[in-house]
C-alpha cells in the first residue's frame, strides 16, 4: 500500500534569508574576482560584498529565488552595484589621500589590474550604452564578467551555443574596449 | 544596433587576420558603414589583449602565431596544451597540413616537456591508424609547434552515425581502432586520452580508416626510457577516464586505455549513457524513453528490441570486462578486447562471457535467451520464490490438496514457458514487452484451464500478481477473480489458497477504488489466515499488512503504525524475520514509524532491517528497496552528493527491473525530485517530480490521495524553476479533485494545495492575495502532516509579512518556527542559522541595528561552539558580523570582535593536534580581518613557518606565506616563495599571477619568464 506521506519536500516559495550555497559560492568568487582576491587590501572585503549583493538583492525583491534565470542577471546586477559603490567610496578616499596601490591587486583583472577607480566608472558607463544599444551581448558581459560564470556556464544559463557565447563575449570586450580608448572609427589598422 | 554588425563580426573573426580583409569587403558590399563599424571593432579587437578577459581561455581572443613555412587558414580546435590550426605547407607541395602551436603564456616548464614529448612521442609512431608528424620547430617567442597529417575527416561517432552503419560495420571499426592503440602500447606509449573526439575517420584506398590524433596527454609507460612521472595528474575527459585515472596518484598502465576504449565501444553501440551508471549496457538501454531507443537504433539501422539483442550477451559481457572499475579484472592489454571482439564477428565463443552473469541466466531458460524472458525471468524471480514456497510448506500438510499444488509446480512453469514460447521465436516484427506477453499469457490461461483446476487457480494467481507488480491492477483483479472461482469449485479443502487470493483480491480492489469490497474481502480472509499463520505465513502477512492500512484509512496513522509494529512482533516470536515478506512489512513498518512521528524508532527498524538483510537472499526487488532506504537516508542526514548518487545510480536499475509503473519507482522520483531542489537543482527537481505525477496518476489513478499529493510536488517545483504558468496549469487540472478530497481525514493534504497556491501568488507578485491565503490557514495543527505543512506556511509567511511591514506578526512566525523545529529533511547548522540571518534582517529592516548585530554575535558565537573556528561557517559569520559593525561605523567593536575570534582560535590552535589546514585557515584570518588594524602578518608567517618548512603546507598556505612576507616587507623572499609554488603548481593562474606582479615589483625582467 502507498504510504501516504510524500518524500519532504521543501517549499521553494519560502524564501531562504541565508544564500543558497550554490549562489554563495558562485557570488564569492565573483566577488573575489572583482576585488581581485583574497589577498587585497580593501576596505569592503569579499565576504561582506557578497552579503551585501545578496541583501541588495533579497531587499529589492524577495520572491527572486524562484527564478533561477533572474537569480542570476540579478546577482549579476547586484555584483556589479557593490562594485560600482565601491569604486566610488575607494575614489573618496583616494581623494583624501588614504589607498596605495596593492600588489595583489594583479589577480584576474589583468586591464583593470592597476586601474583608477574613474576606470572602473567608466567601464561600467560604457557597459550601460552597451546594454542599452546591444542588451544582448550585454546579458553575457553580466554573466561572463560581472559573475565569473565559465563559457560552457554562460552558455547554460542563456540556453545559447558556447560559440555564440564566445562571439558575444568577444564582440562585447570589442565594443568595450573601443568606447573605452576610443574608437578608432576611420581606417581598420589592423587589417591589410 | 544593426544586428548585422555583431554577425559579421563573428565571422570575420573566423578568418584568418590577413583574410579578414578580403571577407569584410565582400560581405559588405554596397554597404560602407558597416563596414566601417566592423572594421572599428576588429582594430579594437586586435589591440585589446586580454581586456576584461576572465581566467578563462578562449580562442577567439588570442592572436594567431606566425608559424614559419606554413599558412594558418583556420582554427580546428583547442587541446589541453595547444591550439591546432589548418595550415596550408608554403613551398612546391603546398599540402595541407594541421599546425599544433603551444599554448602562451601559461604552463611553465612542465607543459613545455610535455608539449615536447608528445612531439617525440608521434615521432616514434608509424602506424596507418596514427595521425602522423611531418616536422617542428620552435617560434620567436620559443614557443613549441610542429606539423602532422590532417584527418579531413569526422570523428568516429558522428562517421557511424552518419552513415548509418550496424553494430558489425562499427565493430570492425573499433577492431582496427584498437590495432593503433595496440601499436602505440607496444611502443611504450599510453594515450591517456581516449575518446571519439581524438579519433577521426578517413577514406584510404576507398576504405575507412579511424586515426587517432592529440598525444596531448600522452605519457611513456612507467619504465620506458624517459619516463615522464609516470604517475597521473588528472587530466583527461571525465567521461572516458577509468577508475584509477581519477585517482590522485595511480600508476597507470595500457588497462587505463582498455577501459577508455572500452566506453567508446559502449557509445558506438548503443549511445552514450549518464556517468556513473552501472549493469549491463544492454539493459542501460532498455530503460531510456522509446523515443531515445527508436532514435539511437535508427542510426544503427535497425529496431530498438533488435540492437538490444545484438548487444545484450557478449558484447555485453566485453563491455563489461572492457570498462570494469578494478584494472585486474579488466582485459590485461588491446589485443585481447580486440580479440575478443572479432571472436564476437565471426561467433566464435568470447573469452569475456564465460564469467557473466547473464551466461547463467541464459543457461536457465535453457539456452532459448531473448530479450523478453530474461527480463521476465529477473523480474519474476521473487513471484516464482515465493509461489515454490507456498507450494512447498502446504506439501508439509500432507493434504491431497497439497499434492496436487506441488504437482502444478512444474505445470505452471511449463505453461509460463510455452507462453513466452508462443510469443518469441523469430517472428517478424516488434520484440514484445512485458505487458503483451503477459496479455498474451493471461488470454491463453483464460482458456486452458477449466474451473476447478488447481494448476489453473494457481496460474491465475501468478499472473495476477504480475499484473500487480506492473501497476496494472484491473487486469490483475480479472485473473484474481478467476483463480478465486477455480478455488470456489474445490469447495473448503482449498480455504487456505482461496484466503491466499482473497488478500491479493483485496489489494487490487483498493487500488481500484472498490474500499467496501475490499474490507470484505479481507474480513473474511483474515480469520483463515491467522489461525495458518506458520504454515500460510507470506499469505497472512499480506493479509496483516493490508489489515494495518485499512486501519489507517479510518483511523489515522497511529492506528495503523501500531498494528504493523504489533504483526511485526509476531514476526518476531514465530522466528522468520529473515523471510523476504518479513522484510517487505519491515519497510512498510519503517515508513508508517515515520509517519506517525517515531523517527527514533524508524532508525531503529533500518539498522534492523540492514542487519537482517544477507547479499544475496532478498532477489532483486529487495537490493532495490535496499538502496532506496540508503539513500533516503542520506537524504535525511543531509548528504546531498551522496544522495544524489545513490539515486540517481538507483533509477535506472529500478525502472529496467521494475518498470516504470511500479511504486518503488515512483517513489524513488519524488526522492531524486526533493534531493534535487535541496541541491536547488531547479530543473531536474521538475524533471523527476513531472516524471513522478505521471506514474502516480497511472498507478494511483487521478484524483487518489497519493496522485494529489504527486500533483502538489510538481506544482511546488514548476514554481521554483520559475515556470509559474506550468504551475498553474497544474493546479488547476487538479482543482476539482482536490475540492473533492474527504474534509476530515485529508485536511495535510488541502493544506498543502492552499499552500502551493499561496506560493504561486507570491510568485507572481500578488504578494497581498498570497499573504491573505496564508493568514486565513495558520492556526493550529493536530498530527504530524498538518505541523509539517504549517511550518512550511510559517517560511513562506515570514519573508511577505516583513516585506509587509508587519513585523509583528513575521516575528510571531519566526518564534513558532523555532519552537517547532524541522522535522523532516536535512537539519544542518546552515539550516538554523537560517532562521538567525532572517531574524537579523527583521531587526534591521526595523531600524533596530543593535538587535541585528546582537543576533548576529550571537550566531557567530553559536557557530564557534558547535562548528570550531577553523570551519568557514564561522569564519564567515565573524566577518559578516564585522562588516556590519565596520558600516555602522562602529569600528572598534569590529576590532574587537575579531580579536577576540582570533583568541579563541589561538587557543584552539593551541589545544590539541590540528591539521596544517587549520593553520592554513587562521593565517588568512590574520591577512584578511576586518578591520584592517586586526590583520598581523608577522604573527602569520609564525604560524606558517613550520608548514612551510617542513613541506606540509598547502598551495594556499604557501601563497598566504608569500602574501605575509610581502607584508612584512621582505619581497625578495615573497618572490622566490612564489616561485617555488610556480615549480610544484606551473598551471595555476592565480599564482602566475602573483609571480608576474612580484616580479615586477623586484624588478625582474622577464615578461614571460616562466616559459624560460
Amino acid at each position: 500500500m502507498p504510504p501516504r506521506n510524500p518524500e519532504p519536500t521543501d517549499p521553494p516559495a519560502a524564501a531562504p534569508a541565508v544564500l543558497p550555497a550554490e549562489l554563495y559560492e558562485r557570488l564569492r568568487t565573483a566577488a573575489r574576482r572583482l576585488m581581485r582576491g583574497e589577498g587585497a587590501d580593501h576596505t569592503l572585503q569579499t565576504t561582506a560584498l557578497v552579503h551585501e549583493a545578496w541583501l541588495r538583492l533579497t531587499h529589492s525583491d524577495p520572491e527572486l529565488r524562484q527564478e533561477p534565470q533572474r537569480v542570476l542577471a540579478a546577482a549579476s546586477e547586484a555584483m556589479r552595484r557593490a562594485l560600482i559603490d565601491h569604486a566610488r567610496t575607494r575614489g573618496r578616499l583616494k581623494r583624501g589621500g588614504g589607498a596605495k596601490r596593492e600588489l595583489f591587486d594583479l589577480e584576474d583583472l589583468p586591464a583593470l589590474a592597476d586601474a583608477e577607480p574613474e576606470q572602473v566608472l567608466a567601464l561600467d558607463d560604457a557597459f550601460e550604452r552597451l546594454a542599452a544599444e546591444d542588451p544582448e551581448a550585454a546579458e553575457v558581459v553580466r554573466l561572463r564578467f560581472h559573475l565569473g560564470l565559465g563559457v560552457e556556464e554562460t552558455a547554460g544559463a542563456l540556453g545559447l551555443s558556447p560559440r555564440t557565447v564566445k562571439r558575444r563575449w568577444a564582440f562585447a570586450r570589442s565594443w568595450l574596449f573601443r568606447e573605452l580608448h576610443g574608437g578608432d572609427r576611420s581606417a581598420g589598422a589592423a587589417l591589410d | 544596433m544593426d544586428p548585422r554588425i555583431r554577425e559579421v563580426f563573428a565571422r570575420a573573426l573566423d578568418h584568418a587576420p590577413d583574410r579578414r580583409g578580403t571577407f569584410l569587403r565582400r560581405a559588405t558590399a554596397g554597404d560602407p558603414a558597416l563596414r566601417t563599424e566592423v572594421e572599428s571593432l576588429l582594430a579594437s579587437h586586435a589591440r585589446m589583449g586580454r581586456f576584461l578577459e576572465v581566467a578563462e581561455r578562449d580562442e577567439i581572443a588570442e592572436p594567431w602565431p606566425a608559424v614559419p613555412g606554413y599558412r594558418l587558414e583556420r582554427l580546428l580546435g583547442e587541446g589541453g596544451n595547444g591550439r591546432v590550426f589548418l595550415a596550408e605547407e608554403l613551398g612546391e607541395l603546398s599540402r595541407r597540413v594541421a599546425v599544433k602551436v603551444m599554448h602562451s603564456g601559461l604552463g611553465g616548464p612542465r607543459a613545455r616537456e610535455r608539449f615536447e614529448l608528445e612531439r617525440r612521442i608521434l615521432a616514434g609512431l608509424q602506424h596507418d591508424g596514427i595521425a602522423r608528424i611531418f616536422a617542428a620547430g620552435q617560434l620567436d617567442d620559443e614557443r613549441p609547434w610542429y606539423a602532422m597529417e590532417w584527418v579531413d575527416g569526422p570523428t568516429l561517432v558522428r562517421f557511424c552515425d552518419g552513415r548509418l552503419l550496424g553494430v558489425s560495420a562499427r565493430l570492425a571499426l573499433f577492431v582496427r581502432l584498437c590495432c593503433a592503440a595496440t601499436h602505440a602500447h607496444q611502443r611504450g606509449v599510453l594515450h591517456g586520452d581516449l575518446k571519439p573526439a581524438n579519433v577521426l575517420v578517413c577514406t584510404v584506398d576507398g576504405r575507412p580508416t579511424p586515426k587517432v590524433i592529440d598525444f596531448g596527454i600522452s605519457r611513456l609507460r612507467p619504465g620506458a626510457a624517459d619516463d615522464l612521472g609516470g604517475s597521473g595528474s588528472r587530466l583527461g575527459t571525465p567521461y572516458y577516464m577509468s577508475p584509477e585515472q581519477h585517482a590522485a596518484d595511480a600508476v597507470l598502465d595500457v588497462r587505463s586505455d582498455v577501459y577508455a576504449l572500452g566506453v567508446m565501444l559502449g557509445e558506438l553501440l548503443l549511445g552514450r549513457f549518464a556517468a556513473g551508471g552501472s549493469g549491463p549496457l544492454a539493459g542501460r538501454f532498455r530503460s531510456l524513453d522509446l523515443d531515445e531507443r527508436r532514435r539511437r537504433a535508427a542510426l544503427r539501422d535497425t529496431s530498438p528490441s533488435r540492437l538490444a539483442r545484438q548487444v545484450r550477451g557478449d558484447l555485453d559481457a566485453i563491455l563489461a570486462r572492457a570498462t570494469h572499475p578494478d584494472p585486474e579484472r579488466r582485459y590485461p592489454n588491446v589485443e585481447s578486447l580486440a580479440q575478443d571482439c572479432e571472436h564476437h564477428l565471426q561467433s566464435r565463443p568470447v573469452a569475456a562471457r564465460a564469467a557473466g552473469p547473464l551466461y547463467v541466466a541464459g543457461r536457465f531458460v535453457r539456452r532459448r535467451p531473448t530479450t523478453v524472458l530474461v527480463l521476465l525471468f529477473v523480474a519474476a524471480i521473487p513471484l516464482l520464490a515465493q509461489a515454490l514456497g507456498d507450494l512447498q510448506r502446504e506439501a508439509d500438510r500432507a493434504t491431497r490438496l497439497a499434492r496436487g499444488w506441488e504437482a502444478a509446480s512444474a505445470d505452471v512453469l511449463d505453461f509460463l514457458e510455452d507462453s513466452f514460447r508462443a510469443v518469441e521465436p523469430e517472428r517478424a516484427g516488434p520484440s514484445p514487452d512485458v505487458a503483451t506477453l503477459l496479455v498474451e499469457a493471461t488470454d491463453r490461461a483464460g482458456e486452458r484451464f477449466a474451473t476447478g483446476s488447481l494448476v489453473g487457480a494457481r496460474v491465475h494467481l501468478t499472473l495476477g500478481r504480475s499484473w500487480m507488480a506492473i501497476g496494472d491492477e484491473a487486469r490483475a483483479a480479472v485473473c484474481f477473480e478467476r483463480s478465486a472461482a477455480a478455488l470456489q469449485a474445490l469447495g473448503g479443502a482449498a480455504a487456505v489458497p482461496r484466503a491466499t487470493v482473497d488478500v491479493e483480491l483485496s489489494r487490487a480492489a483498493i487500488a481500484l477504488g472498490d474500499d467496501a469490497r475490499a474490507v470484505d474481502l479481507l474480513a473474511r480472509a483474515l480469520p483463515v489466515l491467522r489461525a495458518h499463520r506458520a504454515q500460510a505465513f507470506e499469505a497472512w502477512l499480506a493479509a496483516e499488512v493490508q489489515q494495518a492500512f485499512a486501519l489507517g484509512r479510518r483511523e489515522g496513522v497511529a492506528a495503523s503504525y501500531r498494528a504493523l509494529e504489533d504483526t511485526w512482533r509476531q514476526v518476531e516470536e514465530l522466528g522468520r524475520t529473515g523471510s523476504l515478506a518479513a522484510q517487505s512489512l519491515l519497510l512498510d513498518l519503517i515508513e508508517r514509524a515515520r509517519e506517525a512521528g517515531a523517527e527514533q524508532r524508524a532508525r531503529a527498524l533500518e539498522l534492523r532491517f540492514d542487519e537482517l538483510r544477507r547479499p544475496g537472499d532478498g532477489g532483486v526487488l529487495h537490493d532495490l528497496q535496499r538502496d532506496y532506504i540508503a539513500t533516503r537516508s542520506a537524504f535525511h542526514a543531509g548528504r546531498l552528493a551522496e544522495a544524489d548518487r545513490f539515486g540517481t545510480s538507483l533509477l535506472p536499475r529500478v525502472r529496467a527491473q521494475l518498470g516504470s509503473d511500479h511504486r518503488l519507482t515512483f517513489r524513488v522520483y519524488e526522492l531524486l525530485g526533493a534531493i534535487a531542489r535541496k541541491r536547488q537543482d531547479f530543473e531536474g527537481s521538475v524533471e523527476m517530480f513531472r516524471a513522478a505525477h505521471l506514474i502516480a496518476l497511472r498507478i494511483f489513478g487521478s484524483g487518489h490521495p497519493r496522485a494529489l499529493q504527486a500533483t502538489a510536488n510538481l506544482a511546488l517545483a514548476e514554481i521554483g524553476n520559475g515556470a509559474l504558468d506550468a504551475a498553474g496549469a497544474v493546479l488547476e487540472a487538479a482543482a476539482a479533485d482536490v475540492a473533492a478530497l474527504p474534509v476530515d481525514s485529508e485536511r495535510a493534504l488541502r493544506l498543502r494545495f492552499r499552500r502551493v497556491h499561496a506560493a504561486l501568488l507570491g510568485a507572481r507578485g500578488q504578494h497581498a492575495e498570497a499573504l491573505a491565503v496564508l493568514e486565513e490557514e495558520l492556526g493550529a495543527a493536530e498530527d504530524r502532516d498538518e505541523i509539517l505543512e504549517q511550518h512550511e506556511l510559517r517560511r513562506l509567511a515570514v519573508p511577505l509579512l516583513i516585506r509587509n511591514g508587519s513585523f509583528e506578526l513575521a516575528e510571531n512566525q519566526l518564534r513558532a518556527l523555532r519552537s517547532q523545529p524541522v522535522v523532516d529533511g536535512p537539519v544542518t547548522p546552515e539550516a538554523e542559522l537560517d532562521l538567525d540571518l532572517w531574524e537579523a534582517r527583521l531587526e534591521h529592516a526595523r531600524g533596530h541595528s543593535d538587535r541585528a548585530l546582537e543576533i548576529l554575535a550571537a550566531r557567530t558565537a553559536r557557530a564557534l561552539r558547535e562548528l570550531g573556528p577553523a570551519s568557514s561557517v564561522s569564519v564567515d559569520a565573524l566577518r559578516y558580523q564585522a562588516s556590519l559593525l565596520l558600516e555602522l561605523g562602529r569600528e572598534a567593536e569590529a576590532l574587537r570582535v575579531t580579536v577576540t575570534y582570533r583568541r579563541e582560535f589561538e587557543q584552539w590552535l593551541a589545544a590539541g593536534e590540528r591539521r596544517s589546514a587549520d593553520r592554513a585557515v587562521f593565517a588568512r584570518l590574520l591577512l584578511t580581518a576586518e578591520p584592517a588594524a586586526a590583520r598581523d602578518p608577522a604573527a602569520a608567517l609564525t604560524v606558517l613557518r613550520e608548514d612551510v618548512e617542513s613541506g606540509r603546507a598547502t598551495l594556499s598556505a604557501r601563497m598566504s606565506w608569500s602574501e605575509a612576507l610581502y607584508r612584512t616587507g621582505d619581497v625578495q623572499g615573497a618572490l622566490a616563495a612564489v616561485e617555488s609554488a610556480a615549480r610544484d603548481a606551473p598551471d595555476d593562474p592565480r599564482v602566475l599571477r602573483t609571480l608576474a606582479g612580484l616580479r615586477a615589483q623586484a624588478g625582474v625582467v622577464s615578461p614571460s619568464g616562466d616559459s624560460k
